[in-house]
């Protein structure tokens, strides 16, 4: 497999400076590191409220799901947090596994980027609270 | 479904097999009696039990010299009841078994993301089974039950039919390796002894 069968397309969303980061292709222990380093790399630029579209996504693993659960608490720390939405049905069966309970966004079955923006206005206020 | 089915894959300790596995795995479970989305999740199982021997076994870096031509075996074998997934190696010992219970909210609090995958492991399959040999091979047994209600044999004790499939899976367990693979290449070779993939 090539590891351009894993791309991320970024795009700041005139909500309170809010990155939609689209992901497509296979999350693994091959391509993990491209989304960790894509998340440090908007961390250093202080962008700390990231909504994670997972619509084209055909597979997770747990090194994939792993960067979530690796990078959720430093954005919470900046009262910033990561909102998973559209997890396709091979996704979503990875966290019904248990993830879902800790993954903002996971458990929903497709949310539309409105709803999920809420869900992120929600969970980014409890962080804060 | 077929009454019995032998697959076997042989891949270099390096992630970028992982996916090729992974659709080796879920065409190999095509014919048998599970959901798509079982199959799918065995091929995570297996992805997971791979890389983490790549990880932790070979130490994600197999250019090493020492490490040319290693190979990672993984072995599939379908009766009409269960699925056993052997995955063989002679890297460093590496026992999920032994892996701490992860515990998602404190793993989030501390920023780790590692562990997950005998989490998932643990999750999916209805028996996990570590030894290593005299030969310095490693060789670990994923279980899945055919019959979903078998989950229930884990909690509340196994029924004299899943009491004798148990026995097999011991059985087949401890019986010394019969070999290993090509190394390099992947292999698949059904009941038949067709050689179809290579």
């Amino acid at each position: 497999m090539a590891k351009d069968d894993f791309k991320i397309e970024q795009e700041v969303l005139p909500d309170k400076g809010v990155v939609l980061l689209r992901l497509a292709g296979y999350l693994d222990a091959y391509t993990f590191e491209h989304l960790e380093e894509t998340i440090a790399d908007l961390f250093a630029k202080g962008h700390y409220k990231l909504l994670v579209d997972l619509q084209n996504v055909e597979y997770i693993s747990s090194a994939g799901a792993g960067v979530f659960v690796g990078t959720l608490s430093e954005a919470h720390e900046h009262s910033g947090n990561i909102v998973l939405m559209n997890p396709t049905a091979n996704v979503r069966e990875v966290f019904e596994l248990g993830l879902d309970a800790v993954l903002p966004g996971g458990r929903g079955p497709r949310h539309r980027l409105g709803s999920a923006l809420i869900l992120f206005r929600r969970t980014a206020i409890l962080a804060e609270t | 479904m077929v009454s019995s089915t032998h697959c076997e894959f042989v891949v270099p300790p390096e992630t970028s097999c992982l996916a090729h596995l992974r659709k080796l795995v879920t065409d190999a479970l095509n014919n048998a009696s599970f959901s798509p989305a079982k199959v799918n999740l065995i091929a995570l199982a297996v992805d997971e039990a791979v890389a983490n021997i790549m990880e932790h076994g070979y130490g994600g870096d197999s250019g090493r010299a020492e490490l040319q031509g290693a190979k990672i075996a993984v072995l599939l074998d379908l009766t009409p009841e269960l699925l056993i997934i052997t995955i063989r190696d002679k890297c460093v010992r590496f026992d999920p078994r032994s892996a701490p219970e992860v515990d998602l909210k404190e793993q989030i609090k501390t920023k780790k993301r590692g562990g997950l995958g005998v989490y998932l492991i643990k999750r999916i399959m209805d028996e996990v089974n570590y030894i290593t040999r005299e030969n310095s091979e490693n060789e670990l047994q994923l279980v899945k039950y055919l019959d979903d209600s078998s989950g229930t044999a884990k909690s509340n004790g196994l029924g004299l039919k899943k009491a004798g499939v148990a026995l097999a899976v011991l059985a087949a367990f401890l019986i010394p390796a019969l070999g290993s693979g090509t190394p390099g290449v992947f292999r698949h070779q059904a009941a038949s002894g067709g050689l179809y993939y290579g």
